[in-house]
């Protein structure tokens, strides 16, 4: 056979494919972005129940579809959402009162009123549903009880006196109280629809929607659909007709969706920042969220302050986010980002553990290994993904440069970070924490107290414990967030249990055919109120 | 013939075990459970988890359970997803198996027509392109091909979509599958090549070697002596003998295809088994680990079962006792 009578044969399987191709390319496709209908980038969510969940993907899609009390905007300021006006709250401040707004419906047509946010609280409370925030409400007499198996749902001192009135009595008086009214797991749920308080959460469609979308359906790994809730209550009413939430797991590919022209609004990986960082459709968003080393004070090494002081002092702070994070954060020491009311001025704590590399030497001579000898080597642990690979990397060569030590990097995955962590088993890793609400209590309380249940580090500070003591129940704010400066500097200049680095943000992309996006103030992975979401074109 | 498909199948039967016992030891040995969270939950409520979904049982209580349960066709409950397994299952197969199919189909095509060609024209043009080709795709991986593919082709040109898969999520036998309008070869393209392109090039190199040994044979010579049509000798006698070789690795690339996908399924935001397969690991997602494991042993054994009987069809001379 010719060369030619071969070829022929592959040309025309070529041809054969290019014709596919090309027809393929005129085929129809998904028609993003026309008749107010947007397609924004998502991770996969773990549940829709607000009363349940700590994911923030999670609480950013049932902010979408839920409201609650009130709405927190910049600066703190509660906006009043379901509640006609601020609470009220007794003198001796262990009783608030909340009236709520007439005429309130869910999007089925059921009457949303106080019973609804009692039987929220009783949800978030209830020990089947597993509430991860419940917490947050552990100033609610009779909340903790009751999630330990101990006590009555009776005995939770949530109630409606009336049908738009609601009824929260608190142990002692909290001057935050007011902020968590306004967070998810104080959201309503149904109490008519809702067979019981520890009922599932529905799935979609017949999801609980009282926000100003509501969501439909939920292919899992594919996508999420929210449509305009028609029967929203609360101004300002969504402009949009349906949002679709693409699950997309890898960053990069989300970008190359959004170039392609599939999504209309992404977040952005720190690896693909120096590719989009001079566009005019590219937003970074500074958030309230802290990254630092977190120490395991029990152990052996990592229990000399010394150690700790060195670790921490040999970190070039500057150059970590310039290396690892693309300048895409804030370096910091401050563990209480800067803005958060109560919290210490930026740089206060820079002398005491902030980058210097010859009292990093200092300290690790104190310690009783001057130049590194004798030093037995220390691990961290970090989870699986390329930043983490790369801080290991750079915090490799910084402790071996500076301090002339080894340090060993395990990188491990999340459940086994996570294991690990609750278990006590290391002696550093990368962690940190975003704020619930805007206040430097929630930085604080819960996190540094001696047996607090979120003190996985172990810290333990008498000077620490006496002010977080006496800032829980003060509820003037100068005196209080005195306090918490007081205990946050103790905290910090010790290093119990965290060694701040750089406060997070996150990273978007915004379709220049979108408008009316505000900028993100919580943790959330998308920014919040879609309902001023609205299209250009 | 019939004797020994019947014995291979019932030999699957230990093998799957076999597959599920070390799974179920490795998934156990590894530290970290399905519901590890840094917000304290007490003693109770993680109590009550564990019972709901036999956690709390021993190791060798669980895997009885676990074995008596399959023997009932039960695969059990995704923790995550709290959804049967075989929902989860049904949910993606389609998709996996129709990615996975149309890549193997790509790939048989693409791979053969370039070995016999390359073959055909040993030490000339087309035999170096043929190479070439074959080298370049085993030496470029999926993770790489699927980006610049991506970038080309739909951020620049717009000829191709990046998410998705391009077909319905249907079995064949739904009139759904059959419907043209629930497909879109835009969307498909893309992770067809992307996966298909590493099992083509080897695909080429296995051909051009295998045509090559039976073009040196004396009944190929005698043929062509005896006036037969270039054509007729090429495809009758050259492609079938040639094909034993081919058929050997046939079987692990379609398995490998179908169970090795979730790569491309992660880049191209594909919502198969693959992708399900990686995210339970990650979550320990015990039962849906096992299911799918499963599922992935259950392909391999049967595309290898399927071509020990096609090597009975090519040759004749392949007898089974």
């Amino acid at each position: 056979m010719s060369l030619l009578k071969q070829w022929r044969y592959l040309l025309l399987t070529l041809f054969a494919v290019s014709a596919l191709v090309a027809v393929a390319a005129c085929g129809d496709d998904d028609d993003d972005g026309a008749g107010g209908e947007i397609t924004v980038h998502t991770t996969e969510p773990e549940s829709l129940d607000p009363h349940f969940s700590d994911f923030s993907v999670d609480i950013t899609i049932q902010q979408m579809v839920n409201r609650g009390l009130y709405d927190i905007l910049p600066g703190g300021v509660l906006r009043p959402a379901y509640a006609a006006e601020l609470p009220t709250v007794s003198d001796d401040g262990l009783t608030y009162t909340i009236p709520i707004k007439d005429g309130m419906t869910w999007a089925d047509g059921e009457t949303l009123d106080a019973n609804d946010f009692v039987f929220g609280i009783q949800r978030t409370c209830d020990p089947t549903n597993a509430g991860h925030y419940q917490y947050v409400l552990t100033n609610i007499s009779g909340c903790d009880d009751y999630y330990g198996g101990e006590g009555a749902i009776g005995d939770v001192t949530v109630s409606a006196p009336d049908d738009l009135t609601l009824e929260i009595t608190i142990s002692a008086p909290q001057a935050t109280f007011k902020s968590i009214l306004a967070l998810w797991m104080v959201y309503p749920a149904p109490d008519e629809s809702l067979a019981s308080v520890d009922a599932e959460w529905p799935a979609p469609p017949d999801t609980p929607c009282s926000g100003p979308f509501c969501v439909t359906e939920w292919e899992a790994g594919d996508h999420l659909t929210l449509v305009k809730n028609e029967s929203y209550g609360l101004e300002p009413k969504a402009k949009l007709d349906t949002i679709t939430l693409r699950i997309i797991d890898d960053f990069t590919t989300a970008l190359q969706a959004y170039e392609a022209g599939e999504v209309d609004m992404i977040r952005l990986g720190t690896v693909d920042l120096p590719l989009v960082r001079d566009r005019d459709d590219y937003v970074p968003q500074a958030l309230p969220i802290t990254i630092g080393l977190e120490f395991m004070l029990e152990d052996d090494l990592v229990s000399d302050l010394n150690v700790r002081l060195a670790l921490s002092r040999a970190i070039d702070r500057d150059l970590l986010n310039e290396v690892v994070n693309a300048n895409a954060f804030i370096p910091t020491t401050n563990w209480v980002p800067a803005e958060e009311p109560g919290a210490n001025a930026e740089g206060a704590f820079e002398a005491v553990i902030g980058f210097d590399t010859e009292a990093a030497k200092q300290a690790l001579s104190d310690a009783g290994y001057p130049g590194g000898e004798g030093f037995p080597g220390i691990t961290i642990i970090l989870r699986d993904d390329e930043t983490n690979k790369a801080l290991g990397a750079f915090l490799q060569e910084q402790y071996l440069t500076i301090l002339g030590i080894d340090l060993t990097v395990e990188i491990t995955d999340s459940q086994t970070r996570q294991e690990r962590f609750n278990s006590g088993d290391f002696q550093f890793l990368v962690g940190g924490w975003g704020h619930d609400y805007p206040d430097a209590e929630n930085w604080l309380v819960g996190l540094f107290e001696t047996g607090a249940s979120i003190n996985k580090q172990r810290c333990s500070d008498p000077g620490i414990d006496a002010a977080l003591a006496e800032a829980v129940i003060e509820t003037e704010d100068a005196p209080r967030w005195a306090l918490l400066q007081e205990a946050e500097k103790i905290a910090v200049e010790t290093l119990c249990g965290y060694a701040p680095l750089y406060h997070r943000g996150n990273h978007y992309m915004i379709s220049p055919d979108l408008g009316g996006v505000s900028p993100t103030l919580e943790d959330h992975f998308m920014p919040q109120f879609p309902e001023d979401w609205f299209l250009n074109s | 013939m019939f004797g020994y498909a019947i014995r291979r199948t019932l030999w699957m039967i230990p093998l799957l075990w076999a597959v599920a016992t070390v799974t179920f030891l490795l998934m156990h040995a590894v530290p970290g459970g399905p519901f590890a969270s840094e917000k304290p939950v007490p003693p109770a409520v993680q109590e009550a988890l564990n019972a709901r979904y036999n956690l709390d049982k021993s190791f060798l209580e669980q895997y009885v359970l676990y074995f008596w349960n399959l023997l009932h066709f039960d695969l059990g409950i995704s923790f995550r997803a709290d959804t049967e397994v075989i929902d989860v299952l049904e949910q993606g197969l389609p998709i996996t198996l129709q990615l996975g199919g149309f890549a193997f189909l790509y790939a048989l095509v693409l791979g053969m027509s370039l070995g016999i060609i390359a073959a055909l024209n040993h030490n000339r043009v087309g035999d170096y392109l043929g190479v070439f080709f074959a080298t370049i795709g085993t030496a470029v991986p999926n993770f790489v091909i699927a980006p610049l593919l991506i970038l080309v082709f739909s951020v620049e040109l717009g000829w191709t979509g990046v998410l998705g898969w391009g077909g319905p999520q249907a079995w064949v036998w739904q009139p759904e599958f059959w419907n043209p309008g629930n497909w879109s070869l835009r969307t498909m393209v893309l992770p067809v090549v992307s996966l298909g392109t590493l099992p083509a090039a080897y695909i080429a190199r296995i051909t051009r070697a295998s045509v090559l040994e039976v073009l040196s044979q004396d009944y190929i010579r005698t043929a062509r002596a005896k006036g037969l049509a270039e054509r007729a000798v090429i495809l009758r006698h050259v492609v079938k003998n040639s094909m034993v070789p081919i058929l050997t690795v046939l079987g692990p690339i379609f398995a490998a295809l179908v169970t090795g996908s979730f790569i491309v399924e992660q880049i191209f935001a594909i919502n198969g088994v693959g992708r399900h397969f990686v995210q339970a690991v990650f979550r320990r997602d015990y039962e849906l680990i096992m299911g799918i494991t499963l599922f992935y042993a259950l392909v391999v054994a049967t595309a290898n079962l399927v071509i020990d009987i096609l090597y009975g069809v090519v040759d004749p001379r392949i007898r089974y006792r």
